[in-house]
């Protein structure tokens, strides 16, 4: 029955997770619509994708090792704290981003309030550090103690908000889940007794983070946290999505009824990968707070989940490495821009191209215009465009049913 | 009592603030489905030329300010209608794209209007009257809810004439019950779209023009405050009701006065808590259709 | 396909509909929140519509003018839904299944309007209810699993006691 329902949807699918139908349909039938290079050549995709996936992050691995050096994307060498501040910042935002992908391409759940879990990981990690310290208990162990309390922290929090927001759908549904963001964002600027800094932002108490994550020298150290985080999230993602609760989740997005009458709950399914989503998100909040050395109240605004559906949608929603290119394309593109628009060349443009060109969001706001427009499977969607020709959304049916 | 007096007054003036930026949202979502991030940069937009217009024809009175109120409702009105034309009217039933359109364009607005007026708030001048207070049974009142208050009431009973006496306003109501049903009548719902827009967005206008009265400043980020409590306030009404909008406005902006007068300041976070109370008790709002 | 020999097919749907098409909704599908007159104002698509026709032919619907469509009975939508399709003097009536969730006494008043109707206009009938066939039309089309098993008069069908045991799958009524 899954096997026919993810056959049935599979243009919708990410090429990645038609892998597993494929290989169950060779078994039954041998003739699918995808197998046109005969059994061997679909048999032998899933080999090389995992084996380009392992040699892309031995690559990233070894990067701080190296010197490229890519003038106008880089500021730096790749072993210069410079670039790997920001290569890791973009993969915790690459991670940041395939969390909400799995809600919202996955799932088809439009959250506007996912912001409040990465805060909530970034802000939580950062108070559990300044107060949890239990004076017998060696360095390690409190550190250690504080990521587990604050995971224990985001998991409940998940499960309370999902429990809440989960009640109604669609556009209540995102409504829900903006109320709750704004109450923790209002929360953090309000700075109760002190605690979360207030619109200055918190700082890291570094009493009990370890030598090796601390310091301009040591960012080699979280770069390479970072890309863990990167591939812990990717690796949970995955394993969701092509989990039992993953198709479900995504026969829920298509036809919520048709599911019901199947006789599965699509509320349990809804609220698993909600909590799991939520969770991955405050893991990718307590990497920015390490490497960041310091959480800043901008991260728990609508504002910056509304920037991560940007993201999601500019990589393109239908593919889980879409989400990743999206994170890390604009990371990158948000600093050069930033660069680029104090650059001369933009200084010597006349006022009515100087202007909007030394913004850097009013060029990411209208390049996602026209990837809306003209090109909606986002960039992971462009190689599916070239071989198919079609001018459809590869995830049209992500449409969320209205409330 | 006079200051339950003043925190009800002061609540209606933001409360009017509110219902201008809310009533066009409103409309928006119920007749096309379409929830419009972008109607803050309307406002934004508005307000900034409409200052601009103002204070160079008669800086700081009464007239300056009436110019720039007009200004600022043409302004929104055209831009509005263009969004949807140019825009919105690309992806035609695909609710979500449109709505990331607008996202996108609220994004590079705001960027555009910092290029364009800088990050600071600029500081607008306003009418001697609206500077001062009236005192009603003990309550010291400034002048400028008042005006807000009778601004928004004319733009309600506006639309409301409008919607009841006019074919483009039966058009709308029946579109906002049955879009289909409407086409199926023989009638291209697609002009009035953008009519909905151009209303919307002139009422944002309005709103734009009066916040800086209110606000006293005007910068890039004003329509982005004030949007975040008109879809809070829109939701609470029901999403394609105007009289749900006008009423919640109320409601709302009241509350949050009460709540940060006698609550220590939390007023945004009670409306949030109310936002979200209402949308698990009853999720369609106020006075929304049912789905 | 085509309407008064000029293809319709690729227009949008109000332009098939300002060529002269009614259209009466399964489940009758009138404005809730708006009023009858309104409604009917609604349908209105040339400068002459049919009111004194209306007026006649529905004098309950008439009478209750000012009402909001929401509060009227099955029967009065109904009514009103294929008053909305009247007003205006069109090539073609479609009408989808009218007499569905009604009482048996308010089916013959849709049936005598109907009838009333099809003297002005030709009517494209979707129906499940025989007797209303029978009364009302000329010929008949049967489908079945998307495909056309029986042209010809409703006479030819329903009085073949044959043809309606194997196309219609009911024992064969009393006329």
């Amino acid at each position: 029955m899954t096997q026919q329902q993810t056959q049935g949807t599979a243009p919708q699918v990410s090429d990645a997770a038609s892998e597993s139908t494929l290989r169950q349909a060779q078994g039954t039938d041998g003739s699918s619509p995808r197998t046109k290079g005969g059994v061997a050549a679909s048999a032998r995709r899933p080999l090389v994708l995992l084996i380009g996936g392992i040699a892309l992050v031995v690559v990233l691995a070894i990067l701080p090792l190296l010197a490229i050096d890519i003038p106008g994307v880089l500021p730096g060498p790749t072993y210069t704290p410079g670039t790997l501040q920001l290569l890791a910042y973009a993969m915790l935002i690459a991670a940041l981003a395939l969390s909400y992908r799995m809600m919202f391409g996955l799932a088809g759940l439009l959250s506007f309030g996912h912001a409040l879990f990465f805060a909530a990981g970034a802000y939580g990690l950062g108070m559990a550090l300044e107060y949890f310290a239990p004076a017998e208990w060696p360095s390690e162990l409190i550190f250690l103690g504080a990521i587990v309390v604050t995971l224990v922290f985001g998991i409940l929090l998940a499960a309370t908000v999902g429990s809440l927001a989960l009640r109604v759908t669609g556009i209540s549904f995102a409504m829900v889940t903006l109320a709750f963001a704004q109450a923790g964002s209002v929360l953090i600027r309000r700075n109760p007794g002190g605690a979360t800094g207030g619109e200055e932002g918190l700082s890291l108490d570094i009493t009990n983070v370890p030598d090796a994550l601390v310091g301009v020298l040591n960012t080699r150290n979280l770069y390479w946290l970072a890309l863990g985080i990167l591939v812990f999230v990717y690796l949970v993602v995955l394993w969701v999505e092509r989990s039992r609760a993953g198709h479900v989740a995504e026969a829920t997005r298509e036809n919520e009824l048709r599911v019901r009458v199947i006789g599965i709950r699509p509320y349990r399914v809804k609220f698993l990968i909600f909590v799991v989503a939520s969770t991955l998100a405050a893991v990718a909040g307590m990497g920015y707070l390490l490497l960041q050395s310091g959480a800043s109240p901008r991260v728990a605004t609508a504002d910056f989940t509304l920037t991560i559906l940007v993201i999601v949608v500019l990589g393109g929603v239908g593919y889980r490495w879409g989400a990743v290119v999206g994170g890390i394309v604009y990371t990158l593109l948000d600093q050069r821009l930033t660069a680029l628009a104090g650059s001369d060349f933009i200084a010597g443009l006349p006022a009515v191209l100087r202007v909007p060109l030394s913004e850097p969001l009013f060029i990411l706001g209208t390049l996602f215009i026209l990837v809306v427009l003209f090109l909606p499977g986002g960039i992971a969607g462009i190689p599916q465009r070239i071989r198919s020709g079609r001018k459809q959304h590869p995830a049209e049916s992500a449409e969320v049913a209205d409330a | 009592m006079s200051t339950v007096l003043l925190l009800v007054i002061t609540g209606l003036g933001l409360g009017a603030l509110y219902f201008l930026v809310a009533s066009g949202l409103s409309l928006i979502y119920g007749l096309m489905g379409v929830l419009n991030f972008a109607h803050g940069a309307f406002l934004t937009i508005a307000a900034f030329i409409g200052w601009e217009v103002g204070r160079r024809v008669s800086d700081g009175t009464w007239w300056g300010l009436l110019v720039s109120a007009l200004v600022g409702m043409i302004v929104g009105a055209v831009v509005a209608a263009a969004t949807e034309y140019f825009l919105i009217r690309r992806l035609y039933e695909r609710h979500i794209e449109q709505a990331l359109i607008t996202v996108g364009l609220a994004l590079a607005s705001v960027a555009l209007f910092e290029g364009i007026w800088g990050t600071d708030p600029i500081y607008t001048a306003k009418p001697e009257w609206l500077t001062q207070t009236t005192e009603i049974l003990g309550a010291r009142i400034p002048n400028d809810r008042f005006l807000l208050i009778a601004c928004a009431a004319v733009v309600l009973g506006a639309i409301v004439l409008f919607l009841q006496r006019t074919r483009y306003g039966l058009i709308i109501r029946a579109g906002v019950e049955n879009r289909s049903m409407v086409t199926a009548l023989g009638i291209d719902v697609r002009r009035s779209f953008t009519l909905v827009f151009a209303i919307g967005g002139a009422a944002a206008g309005l709103g734009g023009v009066l916040a800086s009265v209110y606000y006293g400043y005007v910068s890039a980020h004003l329509g982005s405050l004030l949007l975040i409590f008109a879809f809070i306030v829109t939701v609470i009404g029901g999403l394609g009701s105007l009289t749900g909008a006008a009423i919640a406005s109320v409601l709302v902006a009241v509350l949050q006065q009460f709540a940060n007068f006698y609550l220590g300041g939390t007023g945004d976070l009670v409306v949030v808590i109310a936002l979200a109370a209402v949308l698990l008790i009853r999720p369609r709002g106020l006075m929304g259709k049912v789905a | 396909m085509r309407l008064g020999g000029d293809r319709i097919d690729r227009l949008p749907t109000h332009r098939i509909v300002q060529r002269g098409v009614g259209y009466v909704p399964e489940d009758r599908e009138v404005f809730g929140s708006l009023s009858v007159g309104e409604n009917l104002r609604l349908a209105e698509r040339d400068d002459t519509p049919r009111r004194e026709f209306i007026e006649r032919l529905f004098p309950d619907i008439h009478a209750r003018r000012a009402q909001r469509a929401g509060t009227l009975s099955g029967g009065q939508q109904q009514m009103l839904s294929l008053a909305r399709a009247l007003v205006n003097e069109n090539r073609l009536l479609l009408v989808d299944e009218p007499t569905k969730g009604l009482a048996p006494k308010i089916v013959d008043e849709v049936g005598v309007a109907l009838a009333e109707a099809a003297k002005t206009v030709p009517i494209l009938l979707v129906e499940q209810n025989l007797h209303v066939i029978r009364r009302l039309a000329e010929r008949v089309v049967v489908l079945s699993g998307g495909r056309v098993v029986f042209t010809g008069s409703a006479a030819d069908l329903l009085d073949d006691e044959d043809r309606v045991q194997r196309y219609l799958g009911v024992p064969p009524m009393s006329p």
